[in-house]
């Protein structure tokens, strides 16, 4: 991967006109996030200024501030932390239990439990949006917390599933087998010698799972009513609707501080990040 | 399980009851195909699906293309194509709503970065009307659509590349063969798998497009942007006509579904 192949080594203008349009794609795609972020760091005179300027002249940080004091963006940030948290832990609980039973546990109907689970996969949940929004109005968990939980629960169990399932099945038996003739328990097995070992997988599904919940707006939206249980997503795109005038330095800079955090884990985890994805796409 | 049974399949039967009342929190009076009525008769939910269509065919036709290309810049041993990758893939990362309100802020017509730039480069004299007219509101959501689903659906096809054995090229390379001639046969042929998945992945994806729809547009103006999720949530959640939502829903339901188990069905014979 390193080196340039022989067969691949190209003529030099070539090569230089390919370097150009990378550059300018890539700057294509990053340019609305430097400028919503150039924007949030700027003064209100600064914003409006043609031509425009590339970079604030100083580190404006008022934006911040006055967004913050604007809107509840802190209640905001705490029920996106505690959603994405809630489901995230409950999520590689569920799942992973779930995951190896289907993977290992001999019971009658295994396949049809499987079956049942991967045919809800194929159901797009917005179809069942009316349907299940009745019931949760019934369960008297509509605008609240745990109603949004689990929603999520529901949205992402399925994909984590199958994400552990495949994992234990890749696991040697041996370890296992032994524990059990050992007199180990199912849940032994599962709990000290499984989940250990299945700690790639673990932090494949936690990472997808508080990303997604961390950014999902649609379900969300539908699901709080009151301004004090409003998620970043909901809270973000009301608050350009309700801020009069459309106060742009505001409005990029709450923007740039709601994406600090799943950036920062997308930074950090990147590369489990990406073969999560692609894996869970290709096999969801 | 009993809880994936409670939250996924009661609710599906419901919704197909749902589709057939006029509903209201204790008595729903029952009124046959009257809501499919209304649907098929109601101009809007057809200019919601002709959208949709609309978003789907430059999704999946142009997006996919735009993807192997992508791909294939991001397949290179430079560091260029490795900042390609986290610029690209950026978007998958950030949420929807702020992603389209960084949108709204470049598409303004008067203050925009785009227009602005337009002015600047002297393309055209006064800039483009983009969210704020019918015409362009449309394809400024296209555009959306585009930056925002392509960072996925490139890693995918950029991973099957890579799994394509060197030997391979080496051996078309050997045999004469042109990097275009290597693309054609070499490559396009190996990830073809992948294109599959690419494919429907966006068309299913298509056909739920709400969030940019509803934080830049509205489904505006004059409808031009609508979608048929859009319309959906309209029905259920505006109007609060549940009944009538939960017959637009049953259409959603059957369009998507017969994607899905085609999706389903193509997956399966791809792995015999």
């Amino acid at each position: 991967m390193s080196a340039i192949a022989p067969y691949d080594r190209r003529p030099v203008a070539v090569t230089a006109i390919t370097n150009i349009v990378t550059v300018i794609i890539a700057l294509i795609w990053i340019v609305p996030f430097l400028w919503m972020l150039s924007t949030a760091l700027k003064t209100k005179p600064e914003i409006f200024t043609y031509p425009p300027q590339w970079l604030p002249k100083s580190l404006y940080l008022q934006n911040f501030i006055s967004a913050f004091e604007a809107a509840p963006f802190g209640t905001y940030y705490l029920n996106s932390f505690i959603v994405g948290l809630v489901t995230t832990i409950a999520t590689v609980l569920a799942a992973s239990m779930a995951g190896y039973a289907m993977a290992r546990l001999p019971y009658r109907g295994r396949n049809v439990v499987i079956a049942g689970m991967l045919s809800t996969t194929m159901i797009p949940f917005q179809v069942l949006l009316i349907p299940f929004f009745i019931l949760m109005t019934a369960l008297h968990l509509v605008n609240t917390l745990p109603g949004l939980i689990l929603a999520y629960l529901a949205i992402f169990l399925p994909f984590a599933v199958f994400m552990f399932r495949a994992y234990f099945l890749d696991l040697p038996r041996e370890v296992e087998e032994g524990a059990r003739l050992d007199g180990c328990s199912w849940f032994g097995v599962y709990w000290r010698i499984a989940l250990p070992l299945a700690r790639p997988a673990i932090a494949a599904v936690a990472i997808y799972t508080f990303i997604e919940s961390w950014n999902e707006f649609f379900i969300a939206l539908i699901m709080t009513s009151d301004d004090d249980k409003h998620t970043l997503p909901v809270g973000l795109a009301l608050f350009l609707n309700q801020s009069a005038g459309m106060d742009w330095g505001q409005t990029m800079a709450s923007s740039v501080a709601a994406s600090v955090p799943a950036v920062v884990v997308f930074m950090i985890m990147q590369r489990q990040i990406i073969a999560g994805l692609t894996g869970g796409a290709v096999k969801g | 399980m009993v809880i994936m049974v409670v939250l996924m399949v009661y609710p599906l039967l419901f919704a197909v009851w749902l589709s057939f009342v006029q509903w209201k929190p204790k008595h729903s009076t029952f009124v046959g195909l009257a809501n499919y009525d209304r649907l098929v008769t109601d101009p809007i939910f057809w200019t919601g699906v002709g959208n949709t269509l609309f978003y789907t065919l430059w999704n999946v036709l142009f997006g996919t293309a735009m993807s192997i290309g992508m791909a294939l810049l991001m397949n290179r041993p430079t560091w260029l194509a490795r900042v390609l990758r986290l610029c690209v893939f950026l978007p998958v990362i950030v949420s929807s709503a702020v992603a389209s309100l960084a949108w709204i802020w470049l598409f303004d017509t008067q203050n925009g970065l785009i227009n602005q730039m337009l002015e600047l480069t002297h393309l055209t004299s006064t800039g483009l009307p983009w969210l704020n007219s019918p015409v362009t509101a449309r394809w400024s959501i296209v555009i959306v659509n585009l930056w925002l689903g392509t960072g996925l659906s490139s890693m995918l096809i950029l991973a099957a590349m890579q799994n394509i054995q060197r030997e391979q090229h080496e051996a078309a390379a050997l045999d004469g063969a042109n990097p275009w001639q290597r693309l054609l046969h070499v490559t396009l042929p190996a990830i073809r798998p992948t294109l599959l998945v690419v494919v429907t992945i966006k068309l299913i994806g298509s056909f739920k497009t709400f969030d940019q729809v509803f934080i830049m547009t509205g489904g505006g103006p004059l409808y031009s942007t609508e979608t048929m999720l859009m319309y959906l949530y309209r029905q259920g959640f505006e109007y609060f006509d549940f009944g009538f939502a939960g017959a637009a829903g049953v259409v959603f339901f059957l369009v998507v579904g017969i994607l899905s188990v085609g999706q389903a069905w193509l997956i399966r014979e791809r792995h015999k």
